[in-house]
């Protein structure tokens, strides 16, 4: 099992490899490049031409890409463009706030998501199960900005009880802002924790189960949810990825300071030193839970664990 | 009984669709028709008089354009220790002298002086208590004693040099206004000499811009990434969160006397929804820039006060001279007479802008009063359409947007050619992209839409008119115009200057490579408790002097 986490970060070094070299690429085929933004309006071509040279514009990609990736590997993530910050103080700086948003609403997600869906999928058909299939598609066709600003009209403005914006206030905060995430992202996670609880609950096994005297709360939780934990796994893992990536709405109407709205500002500013340590981080963040969820499986599956661990003898 | 049930939420949904298209129906506001029939909110306020409406008297002063609000607390009354202000700019620049955007100003006319400031109109003095012109280009300015920077040291002339010298290098807006400085010399400890290329008579309003501010030589030595922030004013920067919010503390050495409030939070708010929001709820005092459709929730309410002024911002209509379509005089004057300027004051500013007449600063030295923008009139544009040899739907011109309201006002144009029958095909892009493709050596476009600010200084004219920048969007070399502009700066009769400038407007008139379309108003709403603000119609806001009463 440790080899195979110890494969699966090796794994790491040619991704960043290739993310790294399809974002300098990427961010030089758009239209525009940071001289644009940083130029004053009325520059002169020597103006430009000093701008160009103080930011390295004036050589050819691939040599800008190489020395990014000779600074890269000694821990050197550049700074912006725009306020001279470290890459790297930037986006730890922001990461907390983040990792504090998006496990709120992972959390809330969670909490209403899967005993909804193991609620609908015990009552089928019934109205509590249409009620949850209304409630999913609501929160998967509702925009979260609108979303955002209802609630922070109805709760903030009108009845006062929660702040509107920023990160100030502690736990009142993070309230709006994590129940505006953790809606939009209940939908897929009961959708399918009702459908793998449906392939499950029709089982044998469970019949036997219920044969022989369990009790049918542990039928359900023990037996049923704990074989059908595979597929919700990949939604939850799913859903935590994008809770922790970073919203950049969500970020944008509640002012919160995240990582999503850095990447969004240095992106429309071509602020490639910004753009592309914050993708790289994210990369790593992002295959880290990835590789949990992975691990998570093993756990839930002693059959999947099974595989890993054969592939070890094989070799 | 399921169908039945699928058949009432698939009605539900529809209606829905309805009721978040409706208007708000707040009482203030009525609505009037378009030519197409949509329903538009009227704009806000009274615009019989086509001026913004602010509260006249009530500790609000005028001065040209900029607004004074309630400058000093009343006598004896305790004020708060924060205040804090919502903004619509990210602070981004920790160096004044590296770059300059929107919002730049506001947060360093907290921190730093320059030797000379602009009240109004007025250039008035900072950290130079007097200065003369000894000749055509030479200026000795004369220092005061005892000024402190942030740091503990006290203000130098060899501050000045450090700072005049360090920005030029720069190659940014800073190094713009400095570019007609040659030499500088410092005498002594208290005295500066700026020794120009050629005569300048805006010299003095380009040291007052916040770029030109004096920075502490052995701050930024010392500390080369941070070092900038170290200035003479009011505040000291406790905290700066790089597009988050920026903390000021006050400094209590401050050369013209310690400000009222203690502490003073500017912080972001990207949404304008939220920010008014705020507003509302008491979590911030000011809101700078609340979006157009919240100004009526800020007038209503009874704590709030919405300042409106009109900003020195124009949005216009441009042709890229070196197109071979557009460069035929009659298709440009047929799409000037084909643009109906009153409907564009609806798509993106509902209404709270003024139609432009010509293309200068409405507070501009040297504004020719006399030129009128084109009138509506489709007879005379199918007229000149016909004169470039194009029937009706014959022409197609490639719209350039790369601004939010470039982008709404895009449908409108496209609609109003289309009825004067020439097509438009839009053609969207982001800042830098649009930037990019509108580079004076270098242009794409066949005709775009953008918005520029207009300086009180009448050389602000040349960012868009002088051949050679990228500024220029018209991509337009004359000659005529280049000579008077670098005339009228060296020239020392101000009836002469104000011919040439005259001239140039009317150059621009009559070619119509530049079609102004409006100037639009803008707003500020803050506390009723709130004062020491002054509202910049160039949006340079001053809050150096803030206080909010305790409650």
């Amino acid at each position: 099992m440790h080899k195979y986490v110890f494969k699966r970060l090796l794994w790491l070094i040619p991704i960043i490899l290739g993310v790294s070299l399809m974002i300098y690429l990427i961010m030089d085929l758009a239209p525009g490049n940071i001289i644009q933004v940083l130029a004053p309006a009325d520059a002169t071509e020597e103006q430009v031409q000093q701008l160009k040279e103080s930011l390295g514009y004036d050589k050819p990609i691939l040599e800008r890409y190489l020395r990014y990736m000779g600074k890269l590997l000694t821990g050197d993530m550049g700074n912006s463009y725009i306020n001279g910050d470290s890459v790297f103080k930037s986006y730890m700086a922001r990461l907390p706030a983040t990792i504090k948003l998006g496990l709120a609403a992972f959390f809330i997600a969670m909490a209403i998501s899967i005993p909804l869906g193991i609620l609908a999928s015990l009552k089928q058909n019934s109205v509590l199960d249409s009620g949850s299939t209304v409630f999913a598609m609501l929160g998967l066709s509702t925009p979260s900005f609108w979303l955002g600003l209802i609630l922070m009209l109805v709760f903030s403005l009108k009845l006062g009880l929660l702040p509107s914006g920023g990160d100030k206030e502690g736990v009142k905060s993070i309230i709006l802002p994590a129940v505006t995430l953790g809606i939009s992202l209940t939908a897929g996670t009961t959708r399918t924790t009702r459908s793998a609880m449906l392939d499950v609950l029709r089982s044998d096994f469970l019949r036997t189960a219920r044969a022989k005297g369990v009790p049918e709360g542990r039928v359900v939780l023990d037996h049923a949810f704990g074989n059908a934990m595979i597929p919700i796994i990949t939604s939850v893992g799913n859903q935590l990825l994008r809770c922790l990536g970073g919203s950049a709405i969500i970020e944008t109407v509640f002012s919160w300071p995240g990582v999503g709205r850095l990447l969004v500002d240095a992106i429309n500013n071509r602020d490639v030193p910004m753009v592309t340590g914050v993708i790289i981080l994210k990369t790593i963040w992002m295959s880290v839970i990835l590789l949990m969820v992975d691990v998570a499986y093993a756990y839930a599956d002693p059959r999947i664990k099974a595989q890993y661990v054969a592939k070890k003898v094989k070799t | 009984m399921k169908k039945a049930l699928a058949w009432l939420l698939v009605l539900v949904m529809c209606l829905g669709m309805f009721v978040a298209c409706s208007s708000n129906g707040t009482s203030n506001q009525s609505t009037s028709k378009t030519e197409q029939g949509n329903t538009v909110a009227e704009p806000v306020e009274n615009l019989d008089s086509a001026e913004p409406v602010t509260p006249a008297g009530n500790g609000i002063e005028d001065h040209n354009g900029s607004f004074y609000v309630k400058m000093e607390p009343p006598q004896g009354a305790a004020v708060r220790d924060t205040v804090v202000i919502g903004t619509a700019y990210s602070p981004t620049v920790t160096d004044l002298q590296a770059q300059y955007s929107s919002g730049t100003d506001i947060v360093f006319n907290m921190t730093h002086n320059g030797l000379v400031g602009l009240d109004g109109l007025t250039i008035v003095a900072e950290l130079a208590e007097s200065w003369k012109q000894v000749d055509d280009t030479t200026w000795v300015f004369t220092l005061r004693k005892g000024v402190k920077f942030h740091n503990g040291e006290e203000l130098k002339a060899s501050d000045v040099a450090f700072s005049f010298n360090r920005a030029k290098e720069k190659g940014s807006t800073a190094s713009s206004k400095l570019s007609s400085v040659a030499s500088l010399e410092t005498p002594d400890e208290y005295t500066v000499q700026l020794n120009l290329k050629a005569p300048n008579m805006d010299i003095l309003m380009n040291l007052a811009h916040s770029t030109c501010s004096i920075l502490s030589e052995k701050a930024v030595t010392d500390d080369p990434e941070k070092g900038a922030l170290i200035g003479t004013g009011p505040y000291t920067v406790k905290e700066f969160n790089t597009g988050v919010s920026v903390v000021f503390e006050r400094f209590d050495d401050f050369w013209d006397g310690a400000v009222p409030t203690k502490t003073v939070e500017y912080t972001y708010y990207a949404e304008n929804a939220a920010r008014v929001i705020a507003l509302q709820n008491n979590e911030i005092d000011v809101c700078i820039g609340p979006g157009q459709t919240d100004w009526q929730h800020i007038i209503d309410d009874s704590n709030l006060t919405l300042i409106q002024y009109k900003n020195v911002g124009m949005t216009y209509f441009a042709f890229n001279a070196t197109d071979p379509v557009v460069s035929d005089k009659n298709v440009r004057l047929a799409v000037a007479y084909a643009l109906d300027l009153e409907d564009l004051l609806y798509a993106y500013r509902n209404g709270n802008a003024i139609p432009a007449d010509t293309f200068w600063g409405n507070n501009t030295f040297g504004r020719n009063d006399e030129i009128k923008a084109y009138p509506y009139d489709l007879t005379e544009s199918a007229k000149y359409l016909k004169a470039a040899g194009y029937d009706n739907g014959q022409l197609t011109l490639d719209l350039m947007v790369g601004t939010a309201e470039a982008k709404a006002l895009a449908p409108v144009i496209q609609d109003q050619l289309k009825k004067a029958g020439i097509n438009v095909t839009i053609n969207e892009m982001d800042n830098a992209g649009f930037s990019a493709a509108t580079k004076f050596d270098s242009a794409t476009h066949q005709t775009l839409s953008y918005s520029t600010t207009w300086g009180v200084n009448g050389d602000s004219g040349r960012l868009n008119l002088h051949s050679g920048l990228n500024s220029n969007k018209a991509i337009w070399t004359n000659e005529r115009i280049d000579m008077l502009l670098d005339t009228a700066i060296s020239e020392k009769d101000e009836a002469k200057r104000i011919t040439m400038y005259q001239e140039i407007q009317q150059i621009v008139h009559d070619e119509c490579y530049y079609i102004p379309l409006y100037f639009y108003y803008s707003a500020m709403g803050i506390n009723n408790k709130t004062g020491g603000i002054i509202v910049d119609c160039a949006a340079a806001h001053n809050f150096s002097h803030i206080y909010r009463l305790a409650d």
